[in-house]
Protein backbone atom coordinates (compact mmCIF):
# COMPACT_ATOMS: atom_id res chain seq x y z
CA UNK A 1 0.00 0.00 0.00
CA UNK A 2 1.11 3.49 -0.95
CA UNK A 3 2.09 5.21 2.09
CA UNK A 4 -0.01 8.44 1.46
CA UNK A 5 -3.10 6.04 1.46
CA UNK A 6 -2.15 4.23 5.12
CA UNK A 7 -4.61 5.03 7.96
CA UNK A 8 -3.40 8.04 10.36
CA UNK A 9 -2.78 5.75 13.21
CA UNK A 10 0.44 3.38 11.29
CA UNK A 11 1.95 6.55 10.38
CA UNK A 12 5.66 7.78 11.25
CA UNK A 13 4.27 11.83 12.88
CA UNK A 14 7.56 12.97 11.62
CA UNK A 15 6.83 12.26 7.88
CA UNK A 16 3.60 13.13 7.52
CA UNK A 17 1.81 15.27 5.19
CA UNK A 18 0.07 16.44 8.68
CA UNK A 19 3.52 18.35 9.73
CA UNK A 20 5.11 21.43 8.47
CA UNK A 21 8.20 23.03 10.04
CA UNK A 22 9.54 26.41 9.34
CA UNK A 23 12.25 28.76 10.32
CA UNK A 24 11.71 32.11 9.63
CA UNK A 25 13.52 35.68 10.29
CA UNK A 26 11.99 37.77 12.71
CA UNK A 27 11.09 40.65 10.20
CA UNK A 28 7.18 41.62 9.11
CA UNK A 29 7.99 40.80 5.65
CA UNK A 30 9.47 36.96 6.60
CA UNK A 31 6.74 37.29 9.21
CA UNK A 32 4.11 37.97 5.88
CA UNK A 33 6.12 35.24 4.20
CA UNK A 34 5.92 32.45 6.78
CA UNK A 35 1.96 32.66 7.55
CA UNK A 36 1.26 32.43 3.47
CA UNK A 37 3.31 28.68 3.99
CA UNK A 38 1.46 27.73 6.94
CA UNK A 39 -2.32 29.22 5.32
CA UNK A 40 -1.15 27.19 1.98
CA UNK A 41 -0.21 23.88 4.48
CA UNK A 42 -3.75 24.16 6.59
CA UNK A 43 -5.73 24.75 3.54
CA UNK A 44 -3.84 21.38 2.15
CA UNK A 45 -5.29 19.93 5.21
CA UNK A 46 -8.98 20.75 4.46
CA UNK A 47 -9.03 23.98 6.46
CA UNK A 48 -11.98 25.83 5.24
CA UNK A 49 -11.34 30.04 5.29
CA UNK A 50 -12.64 30.58 8.71
CA UNK A 51 -10.62 28.14 10.03
CA UNK A 52 -7.61 29.77 7.67
CA UNK A 53 -8.57 33.13 9.19
CA UNK A 54 -8.47 32.45 12.92
CA UNK A 55 -5.01 30.71 12.09
CA UNK A 56 -3.73 33.60 10.33
CA UNK A 57 -4.61 35.99 13.21
CA UNK A 58 -3.32 34.09 16.17
CA UNK A 59 -0.01 33.42 14.44
CA UNK A 60 0.16 36.91 13.20
CA UNK A 61 -0.08 37.79 16.43
CA UNK A 62 2.16 35.54 18.49
CA UNK A 63 4.95 36.79 15.40
CA UNK A 64 4.17 40.11 16.04
CA UNK A 65 4.89 39.76 19.91
CA UNK A 66 7.92 37.37 19.34
CA UNK A 67 9.14 40.02 16.82
CA UNK A 68 8.41 42.77 19.20
CA UNK A 69 9.05 41.69 22.57
CA UNK A 70 11.09 38.82 22.46
CA UNK A 71 13.85 40.37 19.83
CA UNK A 72 12.90 44.03 20.30
CA UNK A 73 17.13 44.00 21.77
CA UNK A 74 18.59 42.34 19.15
CA UNK A 75 20.46 43.32 16.25
CA UNK A 76 19.45 41.06 14.00
CA UNK A 77 16.35 39.96 12.84
CA UNK A 78 16.28 36.01 15.40
CA UNK A 79 14.96 33.03 14.17
CA UNK A 80 11.64 31.56 15.19
CA UNK A 81 10.65 28.08 14.37
CA UNK A 82 7.38 27.19 13.84
CA UNK A 83 5.58 23.50 13.50
CA UNK A 84 2.47 22.85 12.74
CA UNK A 85 0.79 19.99 13.00
CA UNK A 86 -3.13 19.31 11.64
CA UNK A 87 -4.90 16.21 13.50
CA UNK A 88 -9.01 15.84 13.08
CA UNK A 89 -9.94 18.23 15.44
CA UNK A 90 -7.36 21.49 15.30
CA UNK A 91 -4.53 22.67 14.19
CA UNK A 92 -1.86 22.64 17.02
CA UNK A 93 1.15 24.78 17.32
CA UNK A 94 4.45 24.99 18.78
CA UNK A 95 6.19 28.64 18.31
CA UNK A 96 9.99 28.50 19.59
CA UNK A 97 11.98 31.58 19.74
CA UNK A 98 15.42 32.19 21.30
CA UNK A 99 14.98 36.16 22.23
CA UNK A 100 14.13 37.41 25.73
CA UNK A 101 11.89 36.07 28.29
CA UNK A 102 8.14 37.59 28.00
CA UNK A 103 6.66 39.06 31.41
CA UNK A 104 5.76 36.49 34.13
CA UNK A 105 1.77 37.18 33.83
CA UNK A 106 2.07 36.32 29.98
CA UNK A 107 -0.70 33.79 30.10
CA UNK A 108 -2.87 36.43 31.28
CA UNK A 109 -6.01 36.73 29.59
CA UNK A 110 -6.98 40.71 29.29
CA UNK A 111 -10.52 40.77 28.69
CA UNK A 112 -11.45 44.00 25.95
CA UNK A 113 -14.53 45.70 27.77
CA UNK A 114 -17.75 45.35 26.58
CA UNK A 115 -18.37 48.93 25.72
CA UNK A 116 -15.46 51.67 25.04
CA UNK A 117 -16.27 54.65 27.22
CA UNK A 118 -16.82 57.48 25.11
CA UNK A 119 -15.34 59.84 27.47
CA UNK A 120 -11.82 58.30 27.37
CA UNK A 121 -8.99 57.64 24.68
CA UNK A 122 -9.57 54.94 22.71
CA UNK A 123 -6.79 52.09 23.10
CA UNK A 124 -4.57 51.95 20.05
CA UNK A 125 -2.91 48.66 20.74
CA UNK A 126 -3.17 45.84 23.56
CA UNK A 127 -5.58 43.68 20.96
CA UNK A 128 -3.25 41.30 20.15
CA UNK A 129 -3.42 38.98 23.19
CA UNK A 130 -6.64 39.11 23.62
CA UNK A 131 -7.22 37.62 20.10
CA UNK A 132 -4.65 35.09 20.51
CA UNK A 133 -6.74 33.91 23.79
CA UNK A 134 -9.72 34.65 22.32
CA UNK A 135 -9.55 32.02 19.32
CA UNK A 136 -7.29 29.51 20.73
CA UNK A 137 -7.10 26.90 23.00
CA UNK A 138 -4.88 24.83 24.96
CA UNK A 139 -2.42 27.73 25.16
CA UNK A 140 0.43 26.89 27.38
CA UNK A 141 3.97 29.00 27.54
CA UNK A 142 7.88 27.50 28.94
CA UNK A 143 10.76 28.80 29.01
CA UNK A 144 13.24 25.62 28.56
CA UNK A 145 17.31 26.24 27.68
CA UNK A 146 16.91 29.88 26.84
CA UNK A 147 14.10 29.45 24.20
CA UNK A 148 10.50 30.59 24.89
CA UNK A 149 8.39 27.68 23.77
CA UNK A 150 4.39 29.03 23.08
CA UNK A 151 2.04 26.13 22.40
CA UNK A 152 -1.55 26.18 21.33
CA UNK A 153 -4.61 25.03 19.22
CA UNK A 154 -7.00 26.45 16.88
CA UNK A 155 -10.31 24.16 17.18
CA UNK A 156 -11.65 23.10 13.56
CA UNK A 157 -15.25 24.18 13.59
CA UNK A 158 -17.63 22.47 11.08
CA UNK A 159 -20.39 24.31 12.07
CA UNK A 160 -20.00 28.12 10.62
CA UNK A 161 -19.35 28.55 7.23
CA UNK A 162 -16.88 31.34 5.93
CA UNK A 163 -19.49 34.24 6.80
CA UNK A 164 -19.52 36.26 9.25
CA UNK A 165 -19.47 33.73 12.19
CA UNK A 166 -20.04 33.95 15.66
CA UNK A 167 -17.92 33.62 18.34
CA UNK B 1 -0.15 50.71 -0.02
CA UNK B 2 -2.69 52.70 -2.33
CA UNK B 3 -5.39 54.36 -0.91
CA UNK B 4 -7.37 55.86 -3.60
CA UNK B 5 -9.38 59.25 -2.74
CA UNK B 6 -12.75 60.33 -3.90
CA UNK B 7 -14.92 62.97 -2.62
CA UNK B 8 -18.31 62.11 -3.56
CA UNK B 9 -21.38 64.39 -1.99
CA UNK B 10 -20.08 65.72 1.88
CA UNK B 11 -17.93 62.29 2.05
CA UNK B 12 -14.80 61.65 1.19
CA UNK B 13 -13.79 57.78 0.36
CA UNK B 14 -10.46 56.58 0.70
CA UNK B 15 -10.68 52.92 -0.96
CA UNK B 16 -8.06 51.08 0.03
CA UNK B 17 -6.22 48.91 -2.47
CA UNK B 18 -3.96 46.46 -0.39
CA UNK B 19 -4.83 43.32 1.01
CA UNK B 20 -3.56 43.42 4.07
CA UNK B 21 -3.02 46.19 6.76
CA UNK B 22 -0.44 44.27 8.92
CA UNK B 23 2.71 44.87 10.93
CA UNK B 24 4.96 45.75 7.43
CA UNK B 25 2.23 48.29 6.54
CA UNK B 26 0.59 49.84 9.84
CA UNK B 27 2.85 53.20 10.61
CA UNK B 28 2.76 53.89 6.58
CA UNK B 29 -0.86 53.59 6.52
CA UNK B 30 -1.20 55.45 9.72
CA UNK B 31 0.24 58.16 8.33
CA UNK B 32 -1.89 58.16 4.19
CA UNK B 33 -4.79 58.41 6.05
CA UNK B 34 -3.89 61.36 7.94
CA UNK B 35 -2.66 62.71 4.99
CA UNK B 36 -5.57 62.25 3.26
CA UNK B 37 -8.07 62.87 5.86
CA UNK B 38 -6.66 66.43 6.01
CA UNK B 39 -9.12 69.11 4.47
CA UNK B 40 -11.69 66.19 4.20
CA UNK B 41 -15.06 66.73 4.59
CA UNK B 42 -16.66 65.93 7.86
CA UNK B 43 -17.34 62.62 7.06
CA UNK B 44 -14.72 60.39 5.72
CA UNK B 45 -15.59 56.72 4.46
CA UNK B 46 -12.88 53.99 4.99
CA UNK B 47 -13.17 51.08 2.37
CA UNK B 48 -12.03 47.93 3.46
CA UNK B 49 -13.42 45.50 0.74
CA UNK B 50 -10.46 44.91 -0.60
CA UNK B 51 -8.56 43.88 2.77
CA UNK B 52 -8.80 40.06 3.54
CA UNK B 53 -6.42 40.25 6.80
CA UNK B 54 -5.80 42.78 9.31
CA UNK B 55 -3.54 42.33 12.19
CA UNK B 56 -3.53 44.02 15.62
CA UNK B 57 -1.27 47.00 14.77
CA UNK B 58 -3.40 47.82 11.46
CA UNK B 59 -6.74 48.05 13.76
CA UNK B 60 -4.22 50.58 15.87
CA UNK B 61 -3.56 52.35 12.96
CA UNK B 62 -7.57 52.73 12.33
CA UNK B 63 -8.25 53.58 15.78
CA UNK B 64 -5.38 56.58 15.70
CA UNK B 65 -6.46 57.90 12.25
CA UNK B 66 -10.07 58.50 13.93
CA UNK B 67 -8.45 59.80 16.99
CA UNK B 68 -6.52 62.17 15.17
CA UNK B 69 -9.95 63.99 13.44
CA UNK B 70 -10.80 66.72 14.53
CA UNK B 71 -14.22 66.75 17.14
CA UNK B 72 -17.08 66.83 15.06
CA UNK B 73 -15.65 65.06 11.89
CA UNK B 74 -16.06 60.92 11.68
CA UNK B 75 -14.45 58.06 10.18
CA UNK B 76 -17.02 55.71 9.43
CA UNK B 77 -15.80 51.90 7.70
CA UNK B 78 -17.51 49.95 4.85
CA UNK B 79 -17.00 46.75 3.18
CA UNK B 80 -15.40 44.45 6.13
CA UNK B 81 -14.67 40.78 4.96
CA UNK B 82 -15.38 38.27 7.56
CA UNK B 83 -11.87 38.14 8.61
CA UNK B 84 -11.31 42.38 9.39
CA UNK B 85 -14.86 42.11 10.54
CA UNK B 86 -14.11 39.22 13.37
CA UNK B 87 -10.92 41.46 14.57
CA UNK B 88 -13.68 44.14 15.01
CA UNK B 89 -16.28 42.44 16.62
CA UNK B 90 -13.54 40.63 19.31
CA UNK B 91 -12.19 43.99 20.04
CA UNK B 92 -15.33 45.04 20.68
CA UNK B 93 -14.54 48.25 18.02
CA UNK B 94 -17.07 47.35 15.97
CA UNK B 95 -19.34 49.18 18.62
CA UNK B 96 -17.18 52.19 18.40
CA UNK B 97 -17.08 52.86 14.65
CA UNK B 98 -20.29 53.11 11.94
CA UNK B 99 -19.96 50.14 10.05
CA UNK B 100 -21.34 50.13 6.61
CA UNK B 101 -22.06 47.00 4.66
CA UNK B 102 -20.47 48.48 1.85
CA UNK B 103 -19.16 51.99 0.55
CA UNK B 104 -22.40 51.95 -1.72
CA UNK B 105 -24.85 51.50 1.10
CA UNK B 106 -22.86 54.15 3.04
CA UNK B 107 -22.35 56.81 1.00
CA UNK B 108 -26.32 56.03 0.37
CA UNK B 109 -26.90 56.73 4.28
CA UNK B 110 -24.96 59.28 4.09
CA UNK B 111 -27.32 61.26 2.15
CA UNK B 112 -24.66 61.25 -0.93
Amino acid sequence: MAASTQPLRNRAPIRSRYILRLRLGSDEYAIRHGLKQIRTHAARNGADCTVLGKIEIVLAEVLNNIAEHAYADHAQVGPIDITCTASPDSFRFAVLDRGAPPPADVLRARPMPETYHPDSPLPEGGFGWHLITTLSVRLTFARKHGCNCLRFAVPITRDTMCPKDGE
Amino acid sequence: MEIHSHDIGDVRLLSVAGDRIDAAVAIAFKDRIRALTDGAPDTVMLDLSAVTFIDSSGLGSIVAAMKQMEHGRKLQLAGLTPNVDRVFRLTRMDKVFTIHESSEAGLQQNGG
